[in-house]
């Protein structure tokens, strides 16, 4: 009986190690920690401004932070120059840059998840920006757009990336924020 | 409402009726912990032989001081001093099977009298009344013990308004690794399991490391009792606010014959989300599961013990505290309400986290008469660690980290005459792996220490000294850019500490402590690179970081006179190269937006605190207490107020004692009222947002056996007025009100 007794607690003892041999063997070693890059990383928005009377007059502005957040400071920060009183087909795309030998565009998994994602410009002043094209639930999705100005301003345009799973309702409130970006802009 | 305090606390001044007490006591041999019958106990008149399990009481004792006379075959008498001013039990520990005399220990359960300030205990008993499923739960009532809460379901210990790192959380003689990296990590304990648990300060500590600058939270193994036994005691909570419920099996077994004990733990613990007075808590649910088993074995002089445990924790994170950048956290700040509120739920969705802790102990005890006591024990952790956000698929952590620890103790313990002398060793291999998102680097880290404690016992006062040697290596694997990198860091240096007390006549006892202490630099101090998700801050450790040093004086004077029990400690620590996250005031540009800067740093600090504990017996059945703590801390060499120290705050509570009455026994009735100061020592430019005001919150409880039977319950209502309210210390403060009102209930039963 007390052999038994000291059996059981080797028996313990063992399944336990044995049991911990096993939580390890997914283990990853040390000394091959991931790379820091993280996937769905955004690093550079780049808007296209076409304009609606004239398709030689192509504007292409754009903000860039091939490191992500943290890091140095963005490479890239454009200042967005337009006509007045015009029209533009405006095409905003996301890339990751990070690796400059692969270009990533990540406008395709935005379109792909149009449902969870939602594109909103901010600009104070008269210039107006309409949504352009939806979703398949017909919610907004702001990839595209066009873009009216009227006066000479010197103004701002807010671009966000909003990241909204299941609660996506065609306005720029729920979710994350995955871009934000301001842009200096002059109409003239 | 100050004013009400003082008013509970001097009600019954000059009601000195003469009411009757019993004592209690237990007497156990020192060593083995195992109970010594037949032990004759005299006080005054009365003259009785403990029973077969050590166990004792006089009843019908005037108030006052009464002196014990202890004698058992083997030992010589001692003589023991104890004052009671209320139903009193101890537990006198007889260095029976060294047959060297002098060393007495007592420990008081339900008195403050006979305890040591360098040490409180929350007994099993205790445990079990609370339900406590945390820490934070099990030390509610430790005074001098705050907590840095993230939400109503994570919460790190603060003692002397150190957390973290500076804190150490011992499992009976290892240290628990867990990551302990950020403010929203709590413990991975669940105190169920544990037999008891103390709060140690003082040159004892120095046994489980130098870096326990704060203090040690140490979780002892159950004790069995003497005789063979099954036990199966069954305990359940369930919760109003949360619609919350524990349950929780313990079963015991004790076979005399083979001298083995075994004891099993299951709990099981589920939350849904809290209420505030007015809206939901989104996202704020919890579930735990834990599991332990342990194992005693004596065998003439070696005692053996085993232990495995597992711990596995999902929780919530509230969706509207998880920001991405610094405009919608402006957003959340600028309203009064979450932004997002949605139906109670138990779903739990991202942001959450999950935990696991497993736990495998093997400990040997050798009693040798030339060297005293030896021990030795060997620990297996693995901790992993969760996080999930919205930014990545459901099933997919965005953070994932494993942290494996195993560690070695080995200590000797030998008493001549009124001397003790205590030194050890301990090495230890950490290793450190993650997926998914960067926070901190792969990395290898060897420990190891050596201490040294020597005691000495005298009626009238007691000393102990130590010296602890702490050395660390950390070799770190991470990535910058396409280049793999491996640093290697080297920290040591020595601990030093003296404490003890000294009986200055027969009510007042002081109580001293006089140490200097380091710290390695944590790694999350070293190497944060970044943003740290959902808190929309960007912060960055720093790879020139010293070790940090700490000289400190705290002391404390415990009066008791009859009804009135006074209790005050003050302390000082001044920190050398204190770590800390120090705002920049500057924001950085990202595609996300912009975030502000968050930096380690280092600077010369100093904490000046105090806590205070004045009890007052109305009469035989009511009792007032009155508890408060003063912290002031301060980087001296900037001149700022460092971030996330408790204000001041002060509880009075009022207590009837319940004997037995109407088929209850053995409880009481509690009303208490706690008042927490707004705190005014921050830095404007440091917060995201302004110190929430002060509040006042009144609790009640009552708690009995019923008849003589082993069912124990209690139930009470926490916040009773459901005030709207938030805390400082914690960050959902930011978004959110803290919990409204509660009403809970606890059944213990014994089978």
């Amino acid at each position: 009986m007390k052999k038994i007794q000291i059996n059981l607690i080797l028996l313990f003892l063992l399944s336990t190690l044995i049991s911990f041999t096993f939580l390890a063997c997914d283990d990853q070693p040390v000394n091959h920690p991931p790379q820091m890059n993280e996937e769905e990383l955004i690093t550079s928005v780049e808007l296209t401004f076409t304009n609606t009377t004239d398709d030689s007059d192509v504007r292409v502005f754009k903000f860039s932070d091939p490191d992500g957040a943290g890091g140095n400071a963005p490479e890239i920060t454009d200042t967005i120059q337009l006509r007045a009183t015009s029209t533009y087909d405006l095409v905003v795309r996301f890339l990751d840059e990070s690796d400059p030998s692969s270009v990533e565009n990540i406008t395709e998994e935005v379109i792909e998840e149009a449902n969870e994602h939602r594109v909103c410009y901010i600009i104070p002043g008269d210039v107006t920006v309409r949504i352009t094209d939806t979703d398949n639930q017909g919610l907004d999705l702001g990839l595209q757009a066009v873009v009216t100005t009227f006066d000479s301003e010197n103004t701002s345009l807010l671009v966000q990336l909003k990241h909204q799973p299941e609660v996506k309702d065609g306005t720029c409130e729920p979710g994350e924020t995955d871009v934000e970006v301001l842009f200096q802009t002059l109409i003239k | 409402m100050r004013k009400l305090i003082a008013m509970l606390v001097l009600m019954g001044t000059g009601q000195f009726a003469l009411s009757q007490v019993t004592i209690f006591g237990i007497v156990q041999d020192s060593a083995s912990h195992k109970p010594l019958p037949n032990t004759l106990i005299t006080l005054g008149n009365n003259s009785l032989i403990a029973n077969e399990k050590g166990e004792f009481s006089i009843p019908n004792l005037p108030l006052g001081k009464h002196t014990l006379y202890i004698h058992h075959v083997g030992c010589n008498a001692v003589y023991l001093d104890v004052y009671l001013n209320i139903d009193t039990l101890i537990t006198i520990y007889l260095p029976h099977h060294l047959h060297s005399l002098t060393e007495i220990v007592t420990r008081a359960s339900t008195h403050k009298n006979i305890h040591v300030h360098l040490e409180e205990e929350v007994s099993q008993k205790k445990l079990e009344h609370l339900a406590a499923v945390s820490i934070a739960d099990a030390l509610q009532d430790v005074n001098g013990v705050h907590f840095l809460r993230t939400g109503t379901s994570i919460a790190k210990p603060l003692i002397n308004g150190m957390h973290s790192d500076r804190i150490s959380i011992i499992n009976d003689d290892s240290k628990q690794e867990g990551q302990q990296w950020g403010r929203e990590h709590a413990p991975e304990i669940d105190p169920l399991s544990a037999g008891s648990l103390q709060v140690l300060k003082g040159a004892s500590t120095l046994q489980f490391g130098g870096d326990a600058m704060g203090g040690v939270i140490r979780l002892l193994p159950a004790i069995f009792d003497d005789s063979s036994y099954h036990r199966l005691s069954v305990l359940t909570k369930l919760t109003t606010n949360t619609n919350g419920g524990l349950i929780g099996v313990k079963y015991d077994t004790y076979n005399e014959k083979r001298a083995l004990g075994q004891r099993f733990v299951v709990n099981i613990k589920r939350n849904g989300d809290g209420q505030t007075p007015i809206y939901t808590l989104s996202n704020t649910g919890f579930h735990q599961r834990s599991g332990s088993y342990y194992g005693l074995l004596r065998r003439a002089k070696h005692e053996w013990s085993w232990n495995a445990s597992y711990f596995e924790q999902k929780l919530g994170i509230l969706f509207s505290s998880h920001s991405s950048n610094l405009t919608d956290l402006k957003k959340a700040l600028a309203s009064d309400t979450p932004l997002i509120i949605k139906p109670f739920t138990y779903t739990i969705a991202s942001p959450s986290q999950q935990i696991y802790h497993y736990t495998a102990k093997l400990k040997w005890k050798y009693t040798s008469n030339f060297l005293g006591e030896i021990n030795t024990s060997y620990t297996i952790q693995n901790n992993q660690r969760r996080e999930f956000d919205n930014h990545r698929g459901k099933d997919e952590a965005a953070l994932d980290l494993n942290l494996w620890t195993h560690q070695f103790n080995s200590w000797s313990v030998k008493s001549v005459h009124q001397f003790k002398l205590h030194f050890g060793a301990m090495g230890e291999w950490q290793q450190h792996t993650f997926q998914g998102r960067y926070f901190i680097p792969n990395y290898v880290r060897y420990k190891s220490g050596i201490f040294a404690l020597l005691t000495l016992y005298k009626p009238r006062y007691f000393m102990e000294a130590g010296l602890r040697y702490d050395n660390q290596n950390i070799s770190t694997f991470r990535y910058q850019k396409d280049v793999l990198l491996n640093e290697h860091f080297r920290y040591s240096g020595w601990s030093a500490n003296w404490s003890g007390w000294v009986k200055v006549n027969e009510d007042i006892k002081t109580y001293f402590s006089l140490a200097t202490r380091m710290r390695s630099p944590a790694i999350n101090e070293l190497f944060s690179d970044g943003l740290h998700h959902g808190s929309a801050a960007l912060e960055f450790g720093s790879l020139t970081l010293q070790k940090e040093r700490v000289y400190s004086i705290s002391s404390a004077v415990h009066y008791m006179h009859n009804r009135l029990l006074f209790q005050w400690e003050p302390y000082v620590h001044y920190f050398q190269n204190f770590i800390y996250l120090k705002p920049s005031g500057e924001t950085q540009l990202s595609i996300r937006g912009a975030f502000p800067v968050f930096n380690y740093v280092q600077t010369k600090a100093r904490f000046l605190g105090s806590d205070l504990d004045v009890q007052y017996r109305l009469n035989s059945h009511w009792s007032a207490q009155c508890v408060a703590s003063f912290l002031y801390v301060k980087d001296i060499q900037n001149d700022r107020y460092v971030y996330g120290i408790p204000s001041q705050r002060i509880k009075g509570e009022l207590k009837y004692t319940i004997i037995d009455k109407m088929s209850l026994r053995n409880g009481n009735f509690k009303l208490g009222v706690q008042y927490v100061a707004r705190q005014d020592r921050v830095e404007i430019d440091e917060d995201f947002a302004g110190s929430p005001p002060s509040f006042v919150l009144f609790h009640t409880e009552m708690g009995a056996y019923y008849k003589n039977t082993p069912l124990y319950f209690s139930t009470g209502i926490n916040n009773l007025w459901n005030t709207s309210y938030r805390d400082y210390m914690n960050r959902y403060r930011y978004y959110a009100d803290d919990l409204g009102r509660d009403f809970y209930i606890t059944i213990n039963y014994i089978f």
